[in-house]
């Protein structure tokens, strides 16, 4: 945690430029996740999303995520209601009874959906709150064939979270991110993410990748996920977001 | 007839849709899914050493639905299911368990149609689901049993408050399987003072059965959320699902061969508010409930049934760091407060919990494994049930299940008045699609 640090200029540039490009109003589209396990075990889930933001600039959303495949958790679901200032919201959908449940919050470091990502990595993914972490600029370095900036982002003093630090390689081009490392507390490296398939949202001007990997070298585990038919602020109906929605979707 | 006419109606409704589906300007607003499931069901009963009912129970049952929607709109639902049972004769059919169509518009919701309905929405057990339409071919094991209603459910939410309002048939009447039974004795012989032994042999002869058929089923409740609390207050009128039961003599006293059994499905009458929240990770609800209803007394009289249900339980899901591995654990205690000055004989359904605490825990070992427990444990009875499992998924599409239900304790709880029924039970599942 920094008690003292000040972004640069120029990796605050960096940052809000992949702030704009990654910032949505709203967004749908399936997802499909492969947990894989040191062992080789796999297990593959695919979900439909629904995210809309409540509050640009206190960076929260809502989200309702439901299993499409496989057959048996088809149809589970879970709407999540992120407030300034409050715990979430969250609710879990079971299809079986037709009813939903309000649960406890998520905490940031618990993993979401039993894959590598974290709750606070999900927020992250969303939209970074720049103003909660010291950002250094360490350099130009290529990710593959895409030029990259090199960035260190490092928690400011009141800002919650599991990682010491994050190394982050933001896309010249797209301003989206490539390959985040993320080190525990103790300045160990914990795990790797890595965007690829990068390409145009429909007919639309947003880049986003398309497959996105992380493996936690600690473990030896990793998560790979799949995404098609991403729609980005094409609007969306705001009564998915209820838990009425949920019960009679 | 009616009914028939409404199902095929629904059934006409849903197809026309789909084939809408490819003549629409807007083909992609359109979706229809099937889903399916098949599955197979063996339980042997290993301490039924006396019964000369079958130890063993063979089933396979085969379940579509088709679903089919247009936007955010509406929507048809069917669910057809066929079952196929070795020695149960009244299993064997095919039906429409659920046949309904939705509409939505802004905030309002509106279910119409044949559908299957779970009143409880408490995490656990909620008394509201004693009033439940099943098949009641097993009373253990009725996750898959429910049976549809005729009605309408309709929801509006202002705000954060939802006033959902439902209205069924008064047809609320569980399906029961009154012969060859191992949950249900028929008597086979009756008390006569003047009788050789002091008792006659008695035949059953089939059963009449009388419902209010004036009394709709009938729900009411409204949700709505104080801080990081969710308030429910809910009520029911109806009739119960289970009927009293009496023996109408066809011959008199004078030759007591031959029996009727008169069912009487009463009508059943409860209020309850629900309040859950959290503490830290884990889940907390409660529920206190207050139920009119009618029993057979112990003189023999149809009599008033009013007692009161408190109800405190807690749940909590764990991700270990084994990325495969995973806990779940379910805690409740069941209070029922009676106003009527008798005891309960442990036969009565809807009496099974007095001061009961019912534990829920799974343990996921890895994607293909995992282990679950059951257990309930009545202190007022001295009953108790304990039902371990293991489950092996080898695909997504395939899962096995066996484990064992443990029946044990006091003649005088039920748990203990059918500890005979203590069984293995293996589960084979196959998801199509």
């Amino acid at each position: 945690m920094n008690l003292m640090g000040q972004t640069s200029p120029e990796a605050l540039s960096i940052m809000e430029k992949y702030q704009q490009a990654t910032a949505i109003e709203n967004l749908t589209g399936k997802l499909t996740y492969t947990n894989i396990s040191k062992t080789g075990r796999t297990q593959t889930r695919t979900l439909q999303q629904y995210i809309k933001s409540n509050d640009l600039k206190e960076n929260k959303y809502s989200l309702v995520l439901e299993f499409v495949s496989p057959a048996d958790v088809a149809g589970t679901a879970t709407l999540t209601i992120q407030q300034a200032g409050k715990p979430d919201e969250q609710w879990l959908y079971l299809p079986a009874v037709r009813s939903s449940k309000r649960i406890s919050p998520s905490k940031k470091s618990d993993r979401f959906m039993g894959t590598e990502m974290t709750y606070e990595d999900l927020s992250n993914y969303l939209s970074e709150n720049i103003q909660d972490f010291q950002y250094t600029f360490l350099g130009e370095e290529s990710q593959g064939n895409q030029k990259a900036f090199k960035i260190e982002a490092v928690p400011l003093n009141g800002t919650l979270s599991q990682y010491e630090k994050r190394h982050l390689w933001i896309d010249q081009k797209t301003y989206l991110m490539l390959r985040t490392d993320f080190y525990d507390q103790k300045g160990n490296l914990l795990k790797t993410y890595f965007a690829q398939d990068i390409q145009l949202v429909g007919n639309s001007s947003i880049f986003r990748a398309h497959k996105i990997k992380l493996e936690n070298v600690q473990t030896g585990n990793k998560t790979e996920v799949l995404y098609e038919g991403f729609a980005i602020n094409e609007g969306i109906n705001p009564s998915i977001f209820t838990k009425t929605y949920l019960e009679t979707k | 007839m009616a009914k028939q006419f409404l199902v095929l109606l629904i059934l006409f409704f849903t197809l026309m849709s789909s084939f809408v589906h490819s003549q629409t300007k807007e083909p992609e607003a359109w979706k229809t899914n099937f889903s399916g499931t098949a599955y197979a069901l063996g339980r042997y009963y290993y301490q039924d050493k006396e019964s000369s009912i079958n130890p063993w129970q063979m089933e396979t049952r085969g379940m579509l639905g088709l679903n089919t929607s247009y936007k955010d709109i509406f929507q048809g639902n069917l669910t057809l299911i066929a079952n196929a049972n070795a020695t149960v004769e009244s299993r064997n059919r095919l039906w429409v368990n659920e046949a309904f169509v939705s509409f939505r518009k802004g905030k309002l919701f509106l279910n119409l149609g044949k559908q299957t309905i779970k009143w409880g929405t408490l995490t656990g057990y909620s008394a509201l689901d004693l009033v439940n339409r099943y098949d009641y071919y097993d009373i253990l094991d009725t996750d898959n049993e429910r049976l549809g209603l005729w009605g309408m459910d309709a929801r509006i939410l202002m705000g954060k408050t939802e006033i959902q309002v439902r209205a069924f048939q008064p047809d609320n009447r569980s399906k029961l399987h009154l012969q060859n039974n191992r949950w249900i004795d028929l008597p086979n012989s009756l008390p006569l003072p003047n009788a050789p032994g002091g008792e006659v042999p008695v035949f059953y002869k089939g059963n009449e059965s009388t419902f209010n058929t004036n009394l709709p089923t009938l729900g009411m409740s409204v949700t709505s959320q104080l801080g990081s609390i969710e308030i429910q207050g809910k009520w029911l009128s109806a009739n119960n699902d289970i009927p009293v039961s009496s023996i109408s003599l066809l011959g008199g006293m004078e030759n007591p061969h031959d029996y009727l059994l008169e069912l009487d499905y009463r009508p059943i009458h409860m209020g309850a508010i629900n309040l859950s929240s959290w503490i830290g990770s884990w889940n907390i609800w409660s529920e206190l409930a207050h139920v009119n209803s009618e029993r057979i007394d112990n003189s023999g009289q149809l009599s008033a049934d009013t007692y009161s249900f408190i109800s405190l339980g807690a749940d909590r899901f764990w991700q270990l760091d084994h990325p495969e591995r995973q806990v779940r654990l379910m805690a409740q205690y069941i209070k029922v407060i009676s106003w009527i000055d008798e005891v309960y004989r442990p036969t009565e359904l809807d009496h099974i919990f007095q001061s009961s605490l019912l534990l829920d825990a799974m343990l996921q070992l890895t994607y293909k494994w995992r282990l679950e427990l059951r257990s309930v444990a009545d202190m007022v009875t001295k009953g108790l049930y304990i039902a371990p499992n293991v489950q092996f998924r080898p695909s997504d599409k395939i899962h096995f299940k066996t484990g064992t239900d443990i029946l044990a304790g006091s003649s005088d709880s039920f748990f203990g008045n059918f500890r005979h029924n203590s069984r293995i039970h293996f589960h084979l599942t196959y998801y199509p699609f």
